[in-house]
Order: C-alpha cells, then sequence, then structure tokens
C-alpha cells in the first residue's frame, strides 16, 4: 500500500492538529469541560470526606451552607502562638484564609466541652483538632445552640466572642 | 479610543481542537489580554471553574487573577455582583443584582469590591484572608480572585449568577473605569439536578453593575465608565513617568 499525496498531507495536518492542541492545553486552560470535571450533579448524597486540618489543639470552625463569598475560617486555640500556628497549618487549604484567636485555657475546654458527639447536618463545621481530633458537622439549629454556646464559653465582649458572633449571623442568614 | 481585547489561546484550542475529539462545553477558562487601543493593560487568567457539591449543598468554585501592566493606573481591583432568587447577606430582593459581599455581611466592607479595603470586616474583626491588600502577589501587580458561591438545595429550584468585573480605580474622582467582565454561576432543579456555567466573557460592564445600582447601595460616591482611558495615564502623567524613567536611569548611570 502506497501512502503519499493526499495522505501525508492528511497526516501533517492531523500532526499540526495534534500538536497545537497539545500547546493549547498545557499553556492555556481547555475550553470545554475535562472528564474529571462534570458540569453537572445530582444533590443529596453524602457530605465530601473531610481531611484533618492540623495537629495542633484548636478549635476550627467552618460555614459549609449557602454562601456568596466564602466566610473565613475561624480557628481557636489556649494560647496565641498556638492560635497563630494553626491558623497557618489551615490557611494552607483556605482560600480565603483563616482568622486565629487565642482563648484562656478555661474558655477553650469549655469550648472542646461544647461540641456535640453525635451531631449530623450540613450548615456548619466545628472540628477539634490535636491529640484526639473529632468533627462535627451541623444543621442550623444546632450550629446556632452550639455558636451560642462557644460565645458563652469565651464571654461576648471579647475578639473570640465577636467572631462567633459574625458566624453567628451568617448563619441565621442562611435560608 | 476604541477598546481592543485579544483572546489568545482557548480561542485557538477551539477553532482547531473542536473538529477533532473535543468539544465546547458549557465551562471554560479565560486567558486574555486587556488592550485599550495599542497599549496593553493587563491580562486575565481564570482556570476552568468546577462543581462544588457536598450532601444538599451545591455550588461553583472559581478561582483566577488579574495581572496587570505598567501601563494599567489606579488601583485594581475585582467588583462582583450577584443576581439570585436566594439572594443572602442584603436587603435586596430576589433577583435583583447586588453587590458582592452583601450589606448586611458582617466580614465584609463599605466599598464596592470583591475583597475589603480595610483588614477591619463590618463587625469589627480583622479578616487577613479577605484583605485586598493580601490578595496580591508578584510585586503587586497581580490580583487573585476566589469565589464557592453555594446553596443548599431543599426541594425548590434555586438559581445564582454572578457578573464579575476588573476595574482600575481613581481614588481621587471615584471612577470606576471597567475593563473586563465575565460571568459564571449555577443552577439546582427542583429534583436536585446542579448545573455550573462559565466563567463566560460578556460585554464590558456586563448588566448588573450599572450606575443606578451602585448609587443605590453606595450614594452618589462611585461613577461607573467603560472607557478604558480612565485606566491609562493622562499625557501628562505619562511625560512626568517618562521624565522620573530618564531621571532615575541616569542617577544610576553616575552612581
Amino acid at each position: 500500500m502506497v501512502i503519499g499525496g493526499d495522505g501525508l498531507a492528511w497526516i501533517a495536518l492531523g500532526s499540526l492538529a495534534g500538536a497545537i492542541c497539545s500547546l493549547a492545553m498545557s499553556g492555556c486552560e481547555r475550553p470545554d469541560n475535562p472528564p474529571d470535571r462534570p458540569a453537572s450533579a445530582r444533590l443529596g448524597g453524602a457530605a465530601a470526606a473531610l481531611a484533618p486540618s492540623t495537629n495542633i489543639a484548636c478549635v476550627i470552625v467552618r460555614l459549609r451552607g449557602a454562601s456568596d463569598r466564602p466566610p473565613p475560617v475561624l480557628v481557636f486555640a489556649a494560647g496565641g502562638s498556638d492560635a497563630a500556628h494553626a491558623a497557618a497549618a489551615v490557611n494552607a487549604s483556605e482560600p480565603m484564609g483563616a482568622t486565629p484567636s487565642a482563648v484562656g485555657d478555661a474558655a477553650y475546654a469549655c469550648l472542646v466541652g461544647a461540641i456535640p458527639s453525635g451531631a449530623s447536618g450540613a450548615a456548619i463545621e466545628v472540628e477539634h483538632c490535636g491529640a484526639s481530633p473529632r468533627r462535627v458537622l451541623l444543621d442550623k439549629v444546632e450550629g446556632e445552640r452550639w455558636l451560642a454556646a462557644a460565645s458563652a464559653c469565651v464571654g461576648a465582649p471579647s475578639e473570640a466572642g465577636r467572631l462567633l458572633e459574625s458566624m453567628r449571623t451568617l448563619l441565621r442568614a442562611m435560608p | 479610543m476604541n477598546r481592543s481585547t485579544i483572546g489568545r489561546c482557548v480561542a485557538a484550542a477551539v477553532a482547531i481542537c473542536a473538529g477533532a475529539t473535543m468539544s465546547l462545553g458549557a465551562l471554560t477558562g479565560i486567558n486574555k489580554e486587556i488592550k485599550c487601543g495599542d497599549t496593553l493593560l493587563a491580562t486575565v487568567n481564570f482556570a476552568v471553574p468546577t462543581l462544588y457539591a457536598s450532601g444538599a449543598t451545591g455550588g461553583i468554585t472559581v478561582s483566577g487573577s488579574a495581572t496587570k501592566t505598567a501601563a494599567f493606573t489606579g488601583k485594581m481591583r475585582w467588583v462582583q455582583m450577584i443576581k439570585t432568587n436566594q439572594p443572602l447577606n442584603t436587603n435586596t430582593p430576589a433577583n435583583t443584582p447586588y453587590f458582592d459581599p452583601g450589606e448586611l455581611d458582617p466580614t465584609g466592607n463599605d466599598f464596592p469590591f470583591y475583597w475589603n479595603e480595610n483588614l477591619q470586616g463590618r463587625d469589627g474583626n480583622n479578616y487577613a484572608g479577605l484583605w485586598v491588600q493580601n490578595k496580591f502577589s508578584n510585586g503587586g501587580n497581580t490580583l487573585s480572585f476566589f469565589d464557592e458561591p453555594k446553596r443548599t438545595w431543599t426541594g425548590a429550584a434555586i438559581n445564582w449568577q454572578a457578573e464579575l468585573s476588573l476595574v482600575c480605580w481613581d481614588m481621587t474622582t471615584n471612577v470606576l473605569g471597567v475593563l473586563w467582565t465575565g460571568t459564571y454561576g449555577f443552577n439546582i432543579t427542583a429534583g436536585g439536578n446542579l448545573t455550573i456555567n462559565g466563567i463566560t466573557e460578556m460585554a464590558v460592564g456586563g448588566t448588573f453593575l450599572t450606575q443606578a445600582a451602585i448609587d443605590q447601595r453606595f450614594g452618589d460616591v462611585y461613577t461607573i465608565s467603560t472607557d478604558c482611558e480612565n485606566c491609562i495615564p493622562t499625557p501628562a502623567a505619562a511625560g512626568l513617568l517618562a521624565f522620573a524613567g530618564v531621571f532615575a536611569a541616569r542617577r544610576r548611570r553616575a552612581a
């Protein structure tokens, strides 16, 4: 079989197109929707798996429900440097960054103690990180209840209290 | 001067690859040079958006950046407006565009920009991760953008659409020169099907960012303009910059 003439031209054209396609895909974004990035999905399945955030003893609070601009993540720890280190660790995976807040030892123990054990929901996530990490997802009602309890632990006028109150405002606004 | 914008890789890839193995889907990235006449002012880059789904909560994840050139004048900022049937942190009625973040968002500021102008939010707390000063890189020339809007499906249909604009902000006159606008969003059907779309370029200024909208929210403070000449130095300023450059070069040679 002889390949020539038009055949070679088509092969050359195909190679050129392939090369340009490769260049286009490596040098810039693909114009279509790649297979690993679905454009649609059915909601209502299991919540996404959550990876541990930090091994420093801290309490991390994330709003998981409805939002426009994603709210910052709150990081509470007993002591300023612990809070800063934990926030720095969380920052690496949070595009909006983490907001650290140092609280006293008693307030921190109170915060941890207030975390419900068997809750489930999707509005707010509370994580106790460190040696014995655990994480709970709370619905709006449980979330508000926890935020109120947490506020009482740290004292409402404190910086930590104001942060928790802001999160409560955002939670309340959720439909 | 007329605005001239030039798309590069994405347009080329669509044209050449569409007939082969790929097809143009609903999701696209952006790689765009923003020009004013012959002057390159900035480059806008966005990755292909991704779908966010966790339990009954769904939305879209969008990330990108804008990099300005030396010709860009004023402060580079993102302005985002949202239209949804489930507005959040605002008194704006459903299906009416509002500025993101809304006026009731305790983490926001009273500026029309997406990132906060002040470290301190409306609630008095410091939010370093939302502060525009922390969103610049590349020697202050690249401004990042990230958003992950979402809503929780409870059985009713939900629509959410954003129009995002890159602007230059003249802090003296409060003129916002709009240089580029794109749109993205998502829909959730009553049956719980989530579909995302974007990010798609649209006519500069879009349809949400109007003078009436910014006046209503911020009073008679800002002027919206789609004339790109607002974002390049005036001839006098350009002359001064050139003189300063020559002067600096002479000083370097003398040293």
